[in-house]
């Protein structure tokens, strides 16, 4: 897990992103790579009379292609909380699923809560309204991250 | 005002599992998923040498003692296939989910629960496997398998409900390995530590990355071969019926365009351990890192169009036997590189004798036999005078059992006391080393000699003349295989406690693994490691 951290002038802004070893492009090239072989294979195969060889080699393309996806849309997930002037905005992205939420620096309290992790996430509530952050910090940036946030909403 | 409704403590959630028996059905840690593949590869390491067991017993002498044909047919068949899908494979998978993590600094691997699942489709194949020789008892079928593991058609297409149980069984554990396959190629290339690019990464790392994308690549033909058999034998097809317009030499090339490879992919995770162990023993750096990359890329490249020096007696055209063999010997190049950087990286080190390290040396030196009389195998010319005889039995187990399951035992070994926190005995594991090492030998240099003198294999009964060297191989094997009760015992102490390991466990050991604690916590890597040196 990476977490980037900007400041700018009176504005702070925290992302947090899996770690994510292979690039988009080698991930299409290693794709190809596969298919191609498997296609040459399978299709060498196919001239020779045994046809079977191709449904079992798409069907194992597929089930590689539906495994790179599911990780791709866990590499795309991203928490980013931006603190500026009075506003708190949380931003997550889970699985495509994006969420915004916006608290006053003046209520907003931060806390951390068991959640449905295996180590306690930072929760941040005001006015009955609250979300959860940290599923994509380690635990000892989790522990960071709220000492930090903690003390600038002291400020 | 800001509180805090917790002491934050950054362990505390490692106790966080399910206990007892739905910890092991409903696990997605890599090291709980490891260690079910070691412990199932164990004990099907010791189903399928109790089964070559009872083959060697009734080779003991020449006549028939002890058992029909058929059921000596339906014990080799079945063992090898034990052996190969149940016990060698599942051990470098074990190998793979306990380390890899570990090794790239990952908290896990890349798609836990399919990890799960993969493991998951083990037994019930094994089941699959070894269920005709109970049903057989009851008077269902005619038993297992006993085609020998290469099912040839056209006696496979007339084999008995064994061939349909093998088809199924082999179904089920492409599919698991092609879970595991995926998935090591997911986590390999995506979770890697920051600043460990694939050039650093360990060569153990490497050795099943390519492995894995043999697997991809191979493991549909072998799908569609056994289905194909499946129709031929059921729904009135004839892709191996000559009479029917088919070719039962098709059978042969899609067998062994996947069988061929399966042998590097059995020996590649091995090859990729050893280095880690000689460079640990011999506390020098490894030699000749990126070589050895490439030399694995090169040998998993050869590997894939080399599958007809199996079955160069079939009768392929001369171009084909040809192309086949300078193909086949071509391999032996990338694989002297190898060689090559495993010499050298003992050259001039500070060498200490360690069980694993013991087992490594063995390594080299037995699967150097297995090496020069596979040369001598792809030799068109020779071929045809030791084809299918026991020169090919011994050959091959100086490549799998001193190759494949001895490298095993070197990773086991070197990793167990990482594994459990306790060190092993080295006095017990001495003492497995010069049995295992001296009876293999027992076991399987006089089937060479065998081979040279016109033993077929696959008879239960044999000529005179072959007696003394089958009964020497028989007590060979005996000794072999109630050593490897020493091991058992060895790894049972070791887990139920003994002397405290340091998290380095070996003076000489280098790479992140060693970096946990031992036993590293149930998640690994807290803190994301970053690497910075060269490998």
């Amino acid at each position: 897990m990476a977490i980037t951290k900007t400041e700018a002038a009176g504005a702070q802004e925290w992302t947090a992103r899996p770690n994510c070893s292979l690039t988009p492009t080698a991930r299409r090239n290693l794709v190809c790579g596969i298919l191609a072989a498997s296609l040459l294979v399978s299709g060498g195969f196919l001239l020779a009379g045994a046809w079977l060889v191709l449904p079992f080699a798409g069907l194992e393309l597929a089930a590689l292609y539906i495994a790179l996806r599911a990780l791709d849309r866990a590499d795309s997930s991203s928490e980013t909380i931006r603190l500026e002037g009075d506003r708190l905005t949380v931003t997550t992205r889970f699985l495509g699923d994006a969420r915004q939420y916006s608290f006053s620096t003046a209520w907003a309290r931060v806390s951390l809560e068991a959640g449905d992790a295996p180590d306690p996430l930072i929760c941040i509530r005001s006015h009955g309204r609250s979300c959860q952050v940290g599923r994509l910090m380690t635990p000892p940036q989790r522990q960071q991250f709220y000492s930090d946030l903690s003390r600038r909403l002291r400020s | 005002m800001n509180t805090a409704t917790h002491t934050l403590d950054p362990h505390a959630g490692h106790a966080h599992h399910p206990t007892g028996v739905l910890r092991w059905l409903t696990t997605t840690n890599h090291k709980d998923i490891g260690t079910m593949y070691l412990t199932f590869s164990l004990l099907m390491f010791f189903l399928g040498g109790a089964m070559i067991l009872a083959v060697r017993a009734e080779l003991f002498q020449p006549g028939l003692q002890l058992m029909k044909p058929e059921f000596f047919n339906q014990l080799i068949g079945v063992h090898a296939l034990v052996m190969i899908f149940a016990a060698l494979m599942p051990a470098a998978t074990g190998f793979a989910n306990w380390m890899i993590p570990l090794m790239i600094g990952a908290p896990d691997m890349a798609l836990p629960r399919l990890n799960n699942w993969g493991f998951w489709l083990l037994p019930p194949a094994a089941l699959l496997l070894t269920m005709p020789f109970i049903l057989a008892i009851f008077g269902i079928g005619d038993g297992a398998v006993a085609t020998g593991w290469t099912l040839y058609a056209p006696l496979s297409v007339q084999g008995g409900i064994g061939v349909d149980f093998a088809i199924f069984s082999i179904h089920i554990l492409g599919i698991s390995s092609i879970m595991g396959s995926i998935n090591i190629i997911a986590t390999l290339l995506n979770m890697r530590a920051p600043g460990m690019t694939l050039m650093k990464m360990p060569l153990f790392c490497w050795g099943w990355l390519v492995t894995a994308v043999l697997l991809i690549i191979t493991l549909p033909v072998l799908a569609g071969g056994v289905t194909m058999l499946l129709t031929d034998r059921h729904f009135g097809t004839h892709f191996f019926n000559a009479a029917g317009g088919g070719d039962p030499i098709l059978f042969q090339h899609l067998f062994w365009f996947f069988g061929h490879p399966e042998v590097y992919i059995l020996l590649l995770p091995v090859w990729g351990l050893m280095p880690h162990v000689l460079s640990t023993f011999t506390r020098k750096p490894i030699y000749g890192h990126t070589a050895q990359v490439y030399g694995f890329i090169a040998i998993g490249v050869l590997g894939l169009i080399v599958w007809a020096h199996h079955f160069m007696t079939a009768g392929l055209p001369v171009p084909a036997l040809l192309y086949f063999m300078y193909s086949t010997m071509a391999i032996s190049l990338p694989l002297a590189v190898l060689f090559f950087c495993w010499i050298a990286t003992m050259w001039r080190g500070a060498m200490s004798f360690e069980t694993p390290m013991l087992f490594a040396i063995g390594f080299i030196v037995l699967f150097g036999i297995a090496g020069l009389t596979g040369l001598v195998l792809a030799d068109v010319a020779a071929d045809a005078q030791y084809h299918h005889s026991y020169f090919v039995v011994a050959h091959f187990h100086y490549a799998l059992f001193a190759g494949g399951i001895m490298g095993v035992m070197t990773g086991v070994y070197y990793w167990l006391p990482k594994w459990t926190g306790h060190m092993y005995s080295e006095k017990l594991g001495k003492l497995h080393f010069w049995l295992t090492v001296i009876s293999f030998n027992f076991t399987f240099m006089p089937q060479f000699f065998l081979g040279l003198a016109g033993m077929p294999r696959r008879i239960p009964d044999y000529a005179l003349q072959f007696t003394e060297f089958n009964a020497i191989s028989t007590v060979g094997a005996f000794v072999l295989g109630l050593s490897q009760l020493l091991f058992a015992w060895n790894i049972w102490r070791c887990v139920k406690g003994g002397d405290k390991a340091t998290d380095k466990v070996w003076e000489g050991s280098n790479g992140l693994e060693w970096e946990l604690s031992s036993p590293p916590p149930y998640h690994s890597w807290d803190t994301q490691p970053v690497i910075k040196s060269t490998p």
